[in-house]
This record gives C-alpha cells, sequence and structure tokens, in this order.
C-alpha cells in the first residue's frame, strides 16, 4: 500500500515537474555556435544590444518575435525583467541614436528555428513545447 | 575642405534618399522609423516682464500662453537607414518642430556608420552633441517619461559635423562604453534666437550599466564658440542707445533745446562706450561638464542628471542646472514627479558694470556715455544671468507597445539674478497633454 502511495507521489510528482516546464520560454541558439549554456545576464546583453558576440568571442545576433506575441511577452518579462513598453522605450532609444538596428524579427516559434538553425550568430527565445533537435537550448527560464 | 566637405555631405544625404525612394528592390533595404509628439499646453497666466516696482510677473515657458497652443512642441521625425555592406550603412533623420521653424523639415542628422569589430564603430557626419543623457533620442517623446526633459538642464538640441567613435564592452554582470568625439557645427537656434558657431570640439562620454539597472554616465566637452544673436546686430544695439539715451535724458527732466543739444554728444559717447568685445561674436572657449545616474528596480525608477558650463563671456559665464526625477509605474500608467535647477552666475565685467554709480548732474556726455553703455550690456547678462525652478508632476500612460499619452504639471519660478533687481521674478503654471507614437 506504501508502495502505492509512493508511487502515486511519485508520479503526481513527475506530472508537476512536466507541467512546470511545458510552456516555458528557453533560448535557443545554433549548434555551431559552441555555446551549451548563458546567464540571464548574458541573454540580456545580447538581446539589449550591448553584447555582439557570445562569451567565447563568436558573432551573435538575436532574433526577435512579434511584438503582440505572447511568447514575446513573457520572455521579456521573466528573461529581461522589463515589461513590453520598457523594452520598447529601450529599444526606441537605441534606433533613434542610430547606433544600431532592430533586431530581425519573425512570426512564430517554427521561424526562430528555421532561422538559428540555419545561421550560426542567430540566438532567440521560444515555448519549449516548440524545441526541436535543430537547435541548442542554452538558457531556460527557472 | 569645408566646402569639399559639405559636398560630401550633400552626396551622402542624395544617396540614402536616393536609395530609399529608388523604385527597386534597393528599397527593401532601407529600414524606415518615425516619431510624432503632438503636445498641447497652457499657461495660467500670460508671461509678462514689467520693471514697475510691485508689478505682478510671469516666466514664460518656450512660447506658450494662457491660449491653449500645439505649435511650441509639436514636431515629428522620420529615419531612413540602409546597410551597405555587413560592416557599413548611412543613417539619415529629416526633423520638423513648430517651433521657431513652423514645421519645415530639416535634415537634422546625415551620417555613415562603419562598424570594423563587434566592439568598435565609427560615426562619420551630422551627428548629435552628446551633451545629456537623453541627447540621442531628445526629440522622441516616447523614450521617456516626460513630456519634455526639464528645459533648465535641457536648453539646447544641437548637432556637430564630424566624428566620433564608440568602444563598447561587457563584463559578466556589467555593460560599458567610451564614446570620443571631433567636429564643429555652425547652427541657428530659435531658442535664443542667434546663430552659434563652434570650431574644435572635442567630447569624451563614458556610460556604464549593470545587471541590476543602474546605469551611469559622466560627459567632458570643450569647444570654440562664437554667437550672433539677434538682440544683438548693430542695428538692434542702435536702438538699444537710442532709447537709453532718451530714457536718461527724459529722468533728468532737461529744458528741450538743451536736451536737443546734448543728446548726440551722448549717442556717440555711449555708442563709443559700449563696444562690441563683450557681445560673444568673438571666439572663446566653453567648457561643459555632465553626471547622470539612473535606477530601475520593478515598478519604480529614479534619476539624477547634472550639468554645468563655464567659459569666460560676458553673457554667458558659469551655468549649472540639475533635475532629480522618480516614478512609479502601476499597471500601465507611469507616474512621476521632478524637481530641477538652473543657475547662471554672472560674468565679473558685468556685476562691475551693474555696480557703476549713476552720474550726477554735472558729469560729462562720456561720463553719461559710460554709464548708459555699462547698464545696456549688463541688461543683456541679466537676461542669461537667471536662476530658475521647475517642478512638474505628471503621467504616462501606454496605451500601446507604440503610443503613449502623457499629462504634466509644470511650476516655473524664476528668481531674481542679484539681490536688489526686481524684474523677472515670479511664478507661472504650465499644463501640458501629449501624444507620443512611434512607427
Amino acid at each position: 500500500m506504501k508502495q502505492i502511495i509512493r508511487l502515486a507521489g511519485s508520479l503526481g510528482l513527475s506530472l508537476f515537474c512536466l507541467t512546470a516546464q511545458a510552456g516555458s520560454v528557453v533560448v535557443v541558439a545554433n549548434p555551431a555556435a559552441g555555446i551549451t549554456m548563458l546567464t540571464r545576464d548574458q541573454v540580456s546583453q545580447i538581446f539589449l544590444a550591448k553584447a555582439r558576440v557570445y562569451p567565447n568571442g563568436k558573432p551573435v545576433a538575436p532574433i526577435n518575435q512579434l511584438d503582440e506575441g505572447d511568447i514575446r511577452r513573457r520572455f521579456e518579462t521573466s528573461v529581461l525583467g522589463k515589461d513590453s513598453t520598457q523594452v520598447r522605450a529601450y529599444w526606441t532609444r537605441l534606433l533613434f541614436s542610430g547606433r544600431t538596428s532592430l533586431p530581425k524579427m519573425v512570426e512564430d516559434d517554427k521561424k526562430v528555428i528555421d532561422v538559428v538553425a540555419s545561421d550560426p550568430t542567430a540566438i532567440g527565445y521560444i515555448d519549449s513545447d516548440s524545441l526541436t533537435r535543430d537547435v541548442v537550448v542554452v538558457f531556460r527560464e527557472p | 575642405m569645408k566646402t569639399g566637405f559639405n559636398r560630401g555631405m550633400a552626396a551622402l544625404g542624395l544617396t540614402v534618399w536616393g536609395v530609399a525612394f529608388a523604385p527597386t528592390t534597393f528599397a527593401a533595404d532601407v529600414q524606415w522609423n518615425g516619431f510624432l509628439n503632438v503636445v498641447g499646453g497652457v499657461l495660467q497666466h500670460d508671461p509678462r516682464v514689467d520693471f514697475t516696482p510691485g508689478a505682478k510677473q510671469y516666466p514664460a515657458y518656450r512660447d506658450y500662453s494662457n491660449d491653449l497652443s500645439f505649435d511650441s512642441q509639436t514636431s515629428g521625425g522620420l529615419q531612413a537607414k540602409t546597410t551597405l555592406d555587413p560592416q557599413t550603412s548611412v543613417t539619415a533623420q529629416l526633423y520638423a518642430e513648430g517651433y521657431g521653424s513652423e514645421y519645415a523639415a530639416k535634415l537634422k542628422w546625415l551620417f555613415v556608420t562603419y562598424t570594423p569589430t563587434y566592439n568598435s564603430t565609427f560615426r562619420v557626419g551630422k551627428i548629435g552633441s552628446p551633451f545629456y543623457y537623453y541627447s540621442d533620442f531628445l526629440n522622441v517623446g516616447y523614450a521617456y517619461h516626460w513630456i519634455s526633459p526639464p528645459d533648465t538642464v535641457y536648453p539646447f538640441d544641437t548637432t556637430i559635423t564630424g566624428v566620433d567613435y564608440t568602444y563598447q564592452d561587457v563584463g559578466e554582470h556589467f555593460d560599458w562604453s567610451v564614446e570620443v568625439l571631433a567636429g564643429s557645427s555652425d547652427e541657428y537656434y530659435s531658442s535664443i534666437q542667434s546663430q552659434v558657431t563652434n570650431h574644435n570640439s572635442i567630447g569624451v562620454v563614458f556610460n556604464a550599466s549593470n545587471a541590476s539597472g543602474v546605469s551611469f554616465r559622466a560627459m567632458l566637452y570643450q569647444t570654440d564658440s562664437a554667437m550672433h544673436a539677434d538682440v544683438l546686430s548693430p542695428e538692434s544695439l542702435d536702438a538699444n542707445v537710442n532709447s537709453a539715451v532718451d530714457i536718461l535724458l527724459d529722468r533728468l527732466n532737461l529744458p528741450e533745446n538743451i536736451a536737443t543739444a546734448v543728446r548726440p554728444s551722448l549717442v556717440t559717447a555711449t555708442q563709443a562706450h559700449l563696444g562690441t568685445d563683450w557681445t560673444g561674436a568673438d571666439s572663446t572657449p566653453i567648457r561643459y561638464a555632465e553626471l547622470a545616474l539612473r535606477s530601475e528596480w520593478g515598478r519604480w525608477m529614479v534619476m539624477g542628471e547634472c550639468i554645468g558650463a563655464r567659459n569666460n563671456n560676458y553673457l554667458f559665464n558659469q551655468a549649472t542646472s540639475a533635475y532629480l526625477t522618480a516614478g512609479v509605474k502601476v499597471d500601465r500608467a507611469l507616474f512621476h514627479i521632478t524637481y530641477s535647477t538652473a543657475n547662471a552666475v554672472l560674468n565679473e565685467r558685468a556685476k562691475e558694470d551693474l555696480a557703476m554709480a549713476v552720474p550726477t548732474l554735472g558729469a560729462t556726455p562720456d561720463e553719461a556715455g559710460a554709464y548708459l553703455a555699462s547698464q545696456i550690456r549688463s541688461g543683456y547678462a541679466l537676461l542669461s544671468g537667471t536662476k530658475a525652478d521647475f517642478e512638474t508632476i505628471g503621467v504616462r500612460y501606454d496605451v500601446s507597445t507604440k503610443t503613449a499619452l502623457k499629462l504634466d504639471l509644470t511650476r516655473v519660478v524664476e528668481y531674481a539674478s542679484r539681490p536688489s533687481e526686481t524684474a523677472g521674478i515670479g511664478s507661472n503654471l504650465l499644463l501640458r497633454a501629449a501624444i507620443n507614437a512611434t512607427f
């Protein structure tokens, strides 16, 4: 009986973990970039145009998703630590300073994977449910 | 050299706009962005300067009045950027505003960006002067929480033609950059109705920020500056001399025939003593320094910035200004409060002029002329030697990720430039509403 309870307990825990992980935001890169993990600060630096290279010195180009997308809002809130209007204001400053261009923008997770898989410099964020073997996860939303 | 450079700039402008408007596939390579600021405002009292002792005075704010007006700060810009190769791009920005130019579009920025390495960037052409934290996007209302940054600290929006180099890098939890620039400028400023020429302008800017949301900025800048103010043209000065002589003769209450006889020699003596070495038309070095600190955490934001200018000009001597602002975000609204202050100290020679004793009735025309000249000169110096405080409360409401509505209430207070001054003192209230959009 105890074993059944333990089994049910561990099953419940597993299900809970699966539920918690499903749909989390992950940052993905091209395997050829040679990056296996980034910290939150490093991801922020890349997506806020403060870093133009990976920590290993290879060039990096962030890929953004559409303004209205839920995944973008979640990425900005949980990873960049800003809401969408704060991020927009930040990019407005950079854009009209003429010092940088807006990141390339694509419409969904599949497009992000397509771009990242075909470009060693590209880095993007997707819902973990959309993951494929074409890209590597370098940061996972805790 | 200058003509050649200007021709080069003109050709560059034609290139970027030509590429942008070319009906070919090149047009797809141009990144277009724009911004619009529609600002309406009204002052509680019409601005008034009244030299009558005890009279109520009301400071001005740009050209607002107690009738609702939209032209003072409504503006818009259109920016085109085209990439020539992976390391090189050309950026042009057209800008139009109601204040001073009645929405006539002008080419505000035009520069080539060259990125030789991932850490280095060169910009060559007509670029913004990096005086302030918000210099790079001063006209883009969407980029900040106010309707406009405090005028006490941000009196000018300037550009230079030259070159700047920026090196940027990151550490584990922070990022930093250093920018150095050199160039010159020759622009007309509506706000002071003057043509200002700057040569040998050099500057350095240091920026740093960390992952906790703290940003720091420091700037040093030096330029050789000459100013030709409309109000200091020979015709304006002659008119002032004649007016000052008439006032003096009127106060002396001399018989008409004596006043008529004395007047020409008095005018000549005043003109001779007035001179032109104080008008700022001769180039003099000016040094600027700026510090800014900003912190954002969660829903809160606090920021301070101060700037100082120092030169040996009769009209503009030492000036310091600063602001402190804080805000809290509640859902889509950002409520904020700002205190700003500016203090311009009079030049020693202007102080001596102000202290000059009134000539006695038996004074010679030369002595009287010297006195009148000193009062005319120092009168102009007092116009720039002001002390003012602005206090603003406001709210920014983000309608969408591209549009913000704002409402600012600003109290403007001007103080006497010297203890005995009774003119230019008072307070006024300015209410403004704005829509800021980017596209």
